[in-house]
């Protein structure tokens, strides 16, 4: 299981190198273009990373634990331009953190939405899957992000 | 419930979407940015539920490749709507479009197969789509 902290380590760190760069340019834009980067960032690393967070711990702790981390998050990417993206980044943050730790107790113990019970013997298999696909949709839209500066 | 039945009717809303797609492509130019950002995020999100909700039914089996290709699929909606306008109109029905299509199967897996359940979905989203092509004819 010690490979979830290694996903959750490479997520965390595409986050912080991309606040970086958005860091570096903020002089240059608009309110608009503030308030797309604080909706599009914050959702969907929340969503990401409160799914892994959610494989490794019970699930109360994990809900509790990634809803604040994501409020300070989507607020951190808010912040960037004006303060008055900072609503934006903090609803999609703790709506994409509600979302991602759902489906991260429902990979966990899929009999609470009455999947069929063969999924049991597959529970670690799923998680890697999971983990792989949530990495590579962060990486995408990092990418999409940079490359929403040069044009 | 014939599994064919809902195939066709996930081929149907498909069709009917992309005949919305191409009665927008002609009068893009006179749509500003603020419907954009709506219409991009609104057919995103709703063709995510849709497929997801259908996909679940027919394949409760697969609840992996079912939350992955509807994931990709209302992706891809959303960033294809939004590409008519801007890019950072696409960016917003990307991001839209990844929540919903990670959610939608959950809700079609709690549902347990339900028809009048699904009978709602397609209401909303006829209802939506009506309210979608007034909201672009009248700008």
């Amino acid at each position: 299981m010690y490979w979830i902290w290694f996903f959750i380590f490479l997520n965390c760190l595409v986050a912080l190198i991309t606040y970086r760069i958005l860091f570096r340019k903020r002089r240059l834009f608009s309110e608009r273009y503030g308030m797309i980067i604080a909706m599009t960032c914050s959702g969907v690393i929340s969503l990401i990373i409160s799914m892994l967070v959610q494989f490794t711990m019970e699930v109360q702790i994990a809900t509790f634990l990634t809803v604040i981390c994501c409020v300070i998050v989507g607020a951190f990417f808010g912040a960037l331009v004006t303060f008055q993206s900072i609503l934006a980044g903090v609803l999609n943050g703790i709506v994409g953190s509600l979302m991602g730790n759902m489906l991260g107790a429902v990979v966990k113990d899929p009999t609470i939405c009455s999947l069929p019970v063969s999924y049991l013997n597959t529970v670690e298999e799923n998680m890697l899957i999971f983990g792989v696909f949530g990495t590579l949709l962060t990486c995408i839209t990092m990418s999409l992000v940079y490359f929403s500066l040069k044009v | 419930m014939g599994t064919q039945l809902l195939g066709y009717l996930l081929l149907g809303n498909v069709l009917i979407l992309s005949l919305i797609y191409i009665y927008i492509f002609k009068i893009r130019k006179l749509i500003g940015f603020q419907l954009g950002m709506s219409i991009s995020s609104v057919s995103g999100g709703l063709i995510g539920i849709i497929t997801g909700v259908i996909l679940i039914y027919q394949f409760p089996l697969k609840f992996v490749t079912v939350t992955i290709i509807t994931t990709l699929m209302s992706m891809f909606v959303g960033a294809i709507f939004g590409a008519l306008f801007d890019y950072q109109t696409l960016l917003v029905g990307y991001g839209n479009g990844v929540m919903t299509g990670i959610m939608a199967p959950m809700i079609g897996a709690a549902a347990k197969g339900s028809l009048p359940f699904l009978l709602f979905l397609e209401g909303v989203f006829l209802f939506t789509l009506i309210l979608l092509i007034i909201s672009a004819k009248r700008t």
